[in-house]
Formats: structure tokens, sequence, C-alpha cells
């Protein structure tokens, strides 16, 4: 921060010297009251006494009370960012999404090794099955997770590229399924089957489900 | 004996309490003063940064610059004479008036380097018509800040599994010796010349795609006349003065003669330097390094000792060097005390400096501080900031020069665009204009 001195110097004089001047009246005020009745040097002793005990102290405690209520007063409009230092602060926006993935679900591995030991045997049958049975339990693991939506597609719009890496692949194995369910005479090659079967590995793998 | 220590003793506690008694209102009146005053403009002036329109630009460096970092002290001297160092006591207390310090950066995405500045919004055009004069050819756009990309605080680092690596350097000795600058690396020789700005380069470029570093130096404002204040006028007398040797030399009659010392080249040097850098404008600089990496890449040497010890290509033993600042960095070490809930400190002070990194801090007062920390980071007076010249940031900050191989690290200014040359008849007469028709 820059400096600030040079304006808040003269303040300080002119504050200091009054107080002086304050000091110095109110005592020979007392003074002209003492000193009939004392020696000289006793009133101007007593004088100072008096001047630093009653003017001085209650102009003073006037000032403490009324910085002590500006402190008071700061500190309460200032309340939110008093101490914001945490150990474990709240993660920020584009973090929290991939802190929600952390639970694992032992049911999607369990499936997911049914779904590879089918896949396994290689019949253009069973690689059919496969990539819809492992389609259908993406679904489910996000029914499970909590995304909302109607179809596979709407559940799949609480994602997006930036932030999810696997998500172009999980759409390109979603392709193949609804060509398997759709389109009739459609045979997927094995190449494609393991193609389609990775991409939803990784999904899965991604989103922290195994 | 035995019993007039304790009595004096007794005596002098009396008299204590008794002064205590009856003056107490009066040195409370000093903390209380001091504490609502520093809260004060904390709020206030917290209240008038939130008002503050911060923009980011970005300098696209072309091909080949051929100017010396002088042209880059040039600009810095024109920024420096942007503000005044203090404002009068209404603005200050009722308006909380700062003046919004500017931010250079140098930052690498993963070996990608990006020169950049940050500038409150009403600068940016004075900023670029500097630029504009010295560096013809350099591009100058705006663009969105990229520091919310990065990791927030500790939490978010866990998350990411990444480390960080923050810390904030200053000068070591007093300002008024100031590091080497460009002018100790001219020579009229071609093959010594250098331009030391390349280690910064080769360093922000060697590393891998997903880290980052970003070196930031806040330039606050301080007063013009910063070389002649009584502190530093009292050092540089203490060098002018004539030293006597410690031998006497007996010259009769009981009288003794010390020999005067000739100043050695060395020591003329350092004052010729001294003086000419405390002509100069100067900045209240705070330099803070920031390296993040995913956690299983990251090393410490790296970290430590390569990227932040880049500054002290600059140092001069007997002038001047940058170090960090134990008070800040996230760098601490389990061989200097206090050794004391040393994880729980590193992860408070990533979060400190992540923040301080994001909105470039320059630092709060005593108070602020005091009502911003826990109890195991108390950030008084952080981050350190040192004086430097012009000269000295110009060093540290100015567009590559042709001595430079940017080629592999940056993107440049392939083309030059301008604007239309002056004097084209579009305001001219009509029988002027047809004739440029046909």
């Amino acid at each position: 921060m820059a400096n600030y001195e040079g304006y808040e110097k003269g303040i300080a004089y002119t504050f200091w010297l009054g107080v002086i001047a304050y000091f110095g009246s109110s005592a020979y005020r007392y003074y002209e009251q003492l000193k009939s009745s004392n020696e000289t040097m006793t009133a101007v002793k007593e004088a100072a006494i008096l001047a630093w005990n009653l003017p001085m102290k209650n102009l003073f405690l006037g000032l403490d009370v009324f910085f002590g209520l500006i402190f008071l007063y700061v500190l309460y409009q200032k309340r939110d960012s008093l101490f914001p230092l945490r150990l474990n602060p709240e993660p920020s926006e584009r973090f929290r999404n991939k802190s929600q993935a952390t639970p694992q679900d032992p049911v999607v591995l369990k499936h997911w090794v049914s779904v590879i030991r089918r896949a396994n045997t290689g019949t253009p049958e069973n690689l059919r099955l496969a990539i819809l049975e492992a389609d259908s339990l993406v679904d489910t693991f996000l029914k499970r997770r909590g995304y909302a939506g109607d179809t596979f597609a709407d559940r799949l719009k609480h994602f997006s590229p930036e932030t999810t890496r696997t998500l172009d692949g999980l759409w390109s194995a979603h392709k193949i399924r609804n060509h398997i369910a759709h389109t009739p005479g459609f045979i997927v090659s094995a190449k494609e089957a393991e193609i389609a079967l990775t991409n939803y590995k990784n999904f899965l793998k991604e989103l922290g489900a195994f | 004996m035995s019993t007039l220590f304790p009595e004096l003793l007794s005596q002098f506690f009396q008299i204590a309490q008794n002064v205590l008694v009856n003056t107490w209102w009066f040195w409370i009146f000093f903390p209380i003063f001091f504490g609502a005053r520093g809260v004060w403009l904390w709020w206030r002036i917290g209240m008038n940064y939130g008002k503050i329109k911060w923009k980011l630009i970005e300098l696209r460096v072309p091909r080949e610059i051929l100017k010396s970092p002088r042209a880059m002290d040039q600009i810095l001297q024109a920024l420096s004479q942007l503000q005044r160092a203090t404002h009068p006591i209404k603005k200050k207390y009722l308006l909380g008036t700062i003046n919004p310090w500017i931010t250079l950066e140098m930052v690498s995405f993963g070996g990608d380097v990006h020169f950049y500045i940050r500038s409150a919004d009403y600068q940016v055009g004075i900023i670029k018509s500097s630029f504009f004069s010295y560096y013809p050819d350099v591009e100058i756009v705006e663009v969105s800040d990229y520091v919310d990309q990065l990791p927030q605080n500790a939490t978010d680092m866990k998350i990411g599994k990444m480390e960080v690596r923050c810390s904030d350097l200053a000068l070591k000795n007093s300002p008024i010796y100031q590091p080497r600058t460009y002018k100790d690396f001219e020579t009229p020789d071609e093959a010594q010349q250098f331009d030391p700005i390349s280690v910064f380069m080769e360093t922000l470029a060697s590393i891998e795609k997903d880290q980052f570093i970003g070196i930031q130096y806040n330039l606050s404002h301080i007063s013009q006349n910063w070389g002649r204040s009584e502190k530093f006028q009292k050092e540089i007398k203490a060098l002018r003065e004539t030293k006597y040797s410690d031998k006497e030399i007996a010259i009769g009659e009981g009288n003794t003669f010390s020999p005067m010392l000739m100043r050695s080249p060395r020591e003329t040097d350092i004052l010729k330097k001294v003086e000419e850098s405390c002509s100069q404008s100067a900045f209240d600089v705070g330099i803070r390094v920031l390296f993040i990496t995913p956690k299983i890449k990251y090393n410490d040497e790296f970290a430590s000792k390569k990227v932040e010890r880049i500054f002290n290509q600059y140092a001069s033993a007997d002038l001047n060097y940058f170090d960090n600042s134990y008070r800040s960095t996230t760098g601490l070490s389990p061989h200097r005390s206090p050794v004391f809930k040393i994880r729980e400190r590193r992860h408070l002070r990533k979060t400190y400096q992540l923040q301080a990194y994001k909105y470039r801090d320059t630092g709060t007062s005593t108070i602020a501080a005091l009502l911003q920390s826990h109890w195991l980071f108390w950030p008084f007076r952080v981050p350190e900031t040192s004086i430097l010249t012009t000269e000295t940031i110009a060093t540290l900050f100015h567009p590559p020069t042709n001595l430079v191989l940017t080629a592999p690290h940056t993107q440049r200014v392939e083309s030059r665009k301008m604007a239309a040359p002056a004097g084209l008849p579009i305001y001219a007469e009509e029988s002027q204009l047809s004739r440029f028709d046909s």
C-alpha cells in the first residue's frame, strides 16, 4: 500500500498542541483558585494534578469511548470477513463437481464384470447384448447418483466435455447402442464393440464408479 | 542486603501501580485510536476496491524487438507519474480512495508463455498509448482474467490432486542498493550482449502441459522523493564519508595520526550506482511466484531452486539480491523453527497465497491482518515488498528482445495491424474524391 503520510502529520500536530493548550489553560484556572491559600510551588503542583485528573481524564475517556465505538461499529460492518482462513475450506465452484464423484458403487462393478464376461464369449449376439447391458448399467448408475432427467440423454446434459473428458466417447458408444436397438439387422463388429465398451468403462471410471 | 532488594521491588511495583491507576485512560487511547483508524480504513478501502473495474491486457510480442529494456524503463517512468502517493483526508477516509496498483505478469500455461498487465479500466488507455509509443509492433489485447481457472484454496488442490508452491520475493538489503540491471548486460560488443529475461523464458517454457507458473509484480505508487528520505540519505552519507585506518602513527610530541583510506574502485562504483538509483522514480513492488503442478510431478528442487532462484541472476553480493520471504512462503522448512504443525500451516498458507495471487494482494494494515489471521498463521506485513527503481523493474519485466529465442515459447504477432495512414482524402472536396474513383 502506498504511504499516506503528510496530511495526517499536520492533524496530529494540531491535536497534540490543542491537548497541551487545554491542559495548560485548565491548570491555570485551578492555579488562580489555589494561589490565595497556598505557596506558589504547591499551588502549581496541585493545579497540575487537578487538571490532569479532571478535564484531561474526561477528555481522554471521551476519546476512548468514541474511537472504541467506531472500532466496534466497523467490526460489526465487517463481521462476514473476519477470520476467513480455514484449515479445510469449502471447495470452489469448479472443483465441487469433482468432489461429488468420490463414493464408489460396488453394484456397478459386479454388473460390469458380468458384462465383460458376456462380451468375452465373442459371438455377435453376445456382443450386442453386452453393449445394451453396459448402456443400461451406465444409465442406472446415473440414476442412483441422482442426476435428474427423463431419458438417458437428459441425464447426460448435466455433464460438459470441458469437465468430463470421456463424455464424447460415451456419446459415440451410445450411438452404437441406439443403432443396435433401433436398426433392424445391424451387425456390430468385434472391434466396434471393444471401442464402445472401453468408452463406457472410461466414463464410469472418471465418475468414480470403480 | 537480603531485605533491601524485595523492598525496592515492592516499592517499584507500588509506584508503577499508582501511575497505571491514574493514567490508564491516557495510555489506552493509543491502541484504541490506531485500532479504530486501521479497521476504518480497511473497511472504506475494501468498499472502494470492490468498485474498481479491473482489466487484464495481454502483450503479444512480435517476431523481433530491437529495442533494449530501456524502452520499458521509459514506459514505467511514465506510469509512475500516473498517481499521487498521498490523498486528501476527505477522499481517503470517506471514500477510501487508493491508487489502483498495476500488476505486471509473466505467466506460463504448460509452457505457453504470456505477458499480462492488470490495471484499473481508466488506466488501460494510458498504458496502451505508452506501450505503442515505445514498442509500435507490440499488439495489446484485452483478455478475460485467467485466475478463476486456478484452484482457489487448499481443498481444491486436494480434490484436483495438485500441489502448489507460492512465495513472495523481496530485496534483502536496503533498497538504495538495487540489484544488477539491464545496463550491466549491455555492451557495444555484439557477442557479449545478453537479455537476461531469456532465463525466465526458458524456465517458464520448460514446464509440462498440466503445470502452471505465474510471476506477478504488483507495483504500488510511492513518493517521487523516496531517495531523498532521511533514512536513505543517512545511509548514503555513511557511504560518502572518508574512512580512516585503524593504525595510528606517532608523529612526535605524543600526537598520533590515522592515515586516510582511499576509496577502492568498487566502492566508488557502488556509491555511483546508489546515487544513480536514488535519483530514479520507483515503485513499491511485491513479487509473487506461483507454481502449480499435479502432485505426482511435484519436485521441490525445481519449485524452490529453479523457479524462485531465477531472480538471483541479478544478484550481486555487495549490492542486493532477492530472496523469498519466510513469513509467507508455502515452502515451510521442517528444519527451521518453529517446527510445529507444519502440515496445517502449509495448508493455511496455500489457501492464503492462492487468494492473494487471485486478488493481486499488496498487503493490508496490521490490524486488518490481525483480524484476518488464523491461530497458526498471522499475515503481518505480508507480502513483503521492496522499493525497486523503474530500471530494475524494466530488467525484470520487458517484452523479450531479439537476443531471446522466443519462437518455441510464445505466440507472436506475425503481422502488424495499423490504422489507415493519416491524411487520406476522406473529408476532401467532392471534385478531389472523384479523381480516386476512376
